[in-house]
Formats: structure tokens, C-alpha cells, sequence
């Protein structure tokens, strides 16, 4: 099952009208652990050229209505959820389109969300896994992001509460110093 | 006692051996600090050694089978590559190896290069002290030596995150491997039985 050749076609054909939220996003930033499922927004009018390009790969299309998604599947090239007004509890707008980066992800280049939209996607979706995620993200990448964005987007005492169980997600490839270094510094930055 | 004499142990934790000789046979009760002590020099996580071989999880875990062989010591690997080797599905970190003789282990990657990760940077090869009862039960897949499923199990669902990912896909795939003290995230299955549920 070849991921990268998946996002390489989907990017592609879609260019700017598709971001790459979830595990591609992720990994867009730093390299850690994804599944073989690839979770895309795309926007309403433009939804019609991935549901083309999908099933002219062999890709089944089926629509997830409560969880507002189309998913679509393949035996051999795995899984790609696309989603277009919203995710989880997140309302999709065009901003999240005006503030993407573009980046290197298996030597292409993809759409991605900028880190705090990303961000705020993983702790809003509120998994084991996701918070795994934005552990790695925060920890790896502090020096980069705009926090006083992500509070203004999710606000302050929900952005406290989850930075402070965040560094217990830091994965233990990190080891334990990194933990406790980790913790110092979400306590001094959300005293 | 995962791979230490009396002694070992009782050294590790700060008591004599005739001490926890009296603990083990259950002539005396631990002190709350003996005991946390004893709990923590028991658990393989509290105890890892941390390296950084850069040629990712894979190539760690074949490092270790090289070594293996050159030198005859035993490894067993558990989590991420035994998951990513059984079902391909979620990408390995690191290579996780139980050993015995951990000392011998660290002098030949030493040797070889490969030396400790740094504090606050990740590891892509981790050693844990292991027991001859893990060694006994390793099979080997795909060239590698691998813990057994049910021990990889447990190890997956006693670390959270990505691994109790791994924690459900493994029991998707091997439901009468589960170990008894076992706890799956509902979430993690969830996502598990949707992804894999086609294929």
C-alpha cells in the first residue's frame, strides 16, 4: 500500500483547493508515527474533481452523513476521508485555506493547515492518539507557533487544561527527561 | 525479577539482600517507599535505555538482529515493529528490545556507533531489561525476533497514545492471544475497526 503515491496524486490534482489534515499533516511537520488513512478537506465546489479522480483510481465512494464526511476506499491503496464544511466540531472555513503552509511529505509538496489550525483539528478532536500528536507537535516545535492564536480560536482555559495534560502524552521515545523538561515549561508558559 | 539476581535488585533499590530476601518470601512487609522503589526497578518502562542509530525503527531492529548473531546475545522486540511487522499498520518510532544481559548490549551498539540519544531528543532504538520467560516465548518474523504477540499486546495497551492503536489492531488480528490483564481504548478500537474493517 503506497501512501506517498496516494497524497502525491490527490495533491496533484487538487493543488490549493485540498489540505491535508490528520497523520499527513502531522507528519508534514514532524516525522512520527501515521496510519495508512488519509484525511483531506476539500472545498464544496472542488468536491466533485476528487470524487472523479477517486473513482477513476479504483476507489469506492461511500458519504458518512453524521459524521459529515465521503469516504473513500480502496483494498490495496488504503482509505482517504474527505471532509468539506466540517470536522468533528471544527467549522471548516476559508481561512484555514489562507493560512495553509505548503510542505515536504515524502518528497512532495502538500497542502497542510498552518501548526495552530492543526493544532487546535488534534485537540478538538480529543483522542489518546491526537493528543499524542499535538505532545510531539508542541514539544517539538514550541519555538514556532503562535499560541495566543490558538487560545483566541479555542480559548484560554481550554487551551490551559490541555497543555497541561500534554506532556503525560509525550511518547516515551522522548524518555523521561523530556517529560519533566516538557512539564516545566507548560507550567511556566500556563502558570 | 526481569533479568536480576537478588543482589542486582536489591542494590537497585537501596536495601540489603537479606531485606528483600525477607520481602520476597513474605517474612517482612515493604515500607510505601521500598515498595514504590521495588515497583519501579521492576518495570521495564521506568528502565529503558535510549539510543539514536538514525536508520530508523526498522534498521534499529536489524541492527540488533546483527548483533545478535555475531555475538550471541538475545533480544525480543516489542511494540512498534513486531505491531508494523504482524498487521502494517501504523508506522514504527522506534525499535523496542527486551535483552538480557543489557550491558553487553550497550557496549556492542557502542561499538558499532551508535550511541545514547541525547536527553530531550527522540530515540529510534530503545533496550529494556528482559526476562529469559520473554526470550523463550519470542518467535521470529521476517528475519527479526520478536516478543510474543500477547506480551506485545500487553506492552502496547500499557503504554498509551499511538499504542493503544497498535493495543487494538493487534487484538483485531490475534483476538486469542489477549493477555488477562489487558484494557483497550474504546476510542483506539474504534478507529481501528473502521480502518481496517475493508481490508
Amino acid at each position: 500500500m503506497d501512501v506517498n503515491a496516494v497524497v502525491r496524486g490527490i495533491s496533484d490534482a487538487l493543488g490549493d483547493s485540498l489540505l491535508f489534515i490528520g497523520g499527513v499533516a502531522v507528519e508534514a511537520y514532524v516525522s512520527y508515527r501515521r496510519t495508512h488513512d488519509i484525511d483531506v478537506v476539500v472545498r464544496e465546489r472542488d468536491m466533485h474533481v476528487l470524487k472523479s479522480l477517486m473513482r477513476s483510481t479504483g476507489f469506492l465512494h461511500s458519504r458518512t452523513a453524521h459524521l459529515r464526511k465521503d469516504v473513500f476506499k480502496h483494498r490495496e491503496r488504503g482509505e482517504v476521508d474527505a471532509y468539506t464544511d466540517r470536522v468533528g466540531d471544527v467549522e471548516m472555513d476559508e481561512r484555514f485555506f489562507e493560512r495553509a503552509k505548503r510542505r515536504d511529505f515524502a518528497g512532495s509538496s502538500v497542502l497542510v493547515p498552518c501548526l495552530e489550525d492543526l493544532i487546535l483539528l488534534k485537540i478538538s478532536a480529543g483522542r489518546e492518539l491526537d493528543l499524542t500528536d499535538v505532545a510531539v507537535l508542541v514539544f517539538e516545535l514550541r519555538g514556532e507557533i503562535d499560541f495566543a492564536a490558538v487560545e483566541r480560536r479555542l480559548g484560554a482555559d481550554a487551551v490551559r487544561r490541555s497543555m497541561s495534560s500534554l506532556p503525560d502524552h509525550l511518547p516515551m521515545e522522548y524518555g523521561w527527561v523530556s517529560r519533566n523538561k516538557f512539564k516545566r515549561w507548560v507550567s511556566e508558559r500556563w502558570p | 525479577m526481569q533479568g536480576l539476581t537478588q543482589a542486582e535488585l536489591a542494590n537497585l533499590i537501596g536495601i540489603s539482600r537479606t531485606a528483600l530476601s525477607h520481602i520476597e518470601r513474605g517474612k517482612s512487609q515493604p515500607s510505601r517507599s521500598t515498595q514504590e522503589s521495588l515497583e519501579r526497578a521492576l518495570n521495564p518502562f521506568l528502565n529503558l535505555i535510549r539510543f539514536r542509530c538514525g536508520e530508523g525503527a526498522v534498521g534499529g531492529a536489524e541492527i540488533l538482529q546483527k548483533i545478535s548473531a555475531k555475538r550471541g546475545l538475545t533480544y525480543a522486540l516489542t511494540l512498534d515493529v513486531p505491531t508494523w511487522l504482524l498487521t502494517r499498520y501504523q508506522t514504527p518510532a522506534a525499535a523496542w528490545a527486551y535483552v538480557l544481559r543489557l550491558q553487553q548490549w550497550v557496549d556492542a551498539l557502542t561499538e558499532l556507533g551508535v550511541s545514547k540519544a541525547p536527553e530531550a531528543e527522540r530515540a529510534d532504538l530503545i533496550l529494556l531489561r528482559g526476562t529469559t520467560e520473554i526470550m523463550d516465548e519470542s518467535t521470529v518474523v521476517q528475519g527479526l525476533r520478536i516478543a510474543s504477540v500477547r506480551r506485545v499486546m500487553e506492552d502496547c495497551a500499557e503504554l498509551s497514545g499511538r499504542h493503544a492503536l497498535d493495543a487494538a489492531r493487534l487484538f483485531l488480528a490475534y483476538p486469542r492471544e489477549r493477555p488477562s490483564r489487558f484494557r483497550l481504548d474504546p476510542a483506539a478500537v474504534v478507529k481501528v475497526w473502521e480502518d481496517v474493517l475493508w481490508t
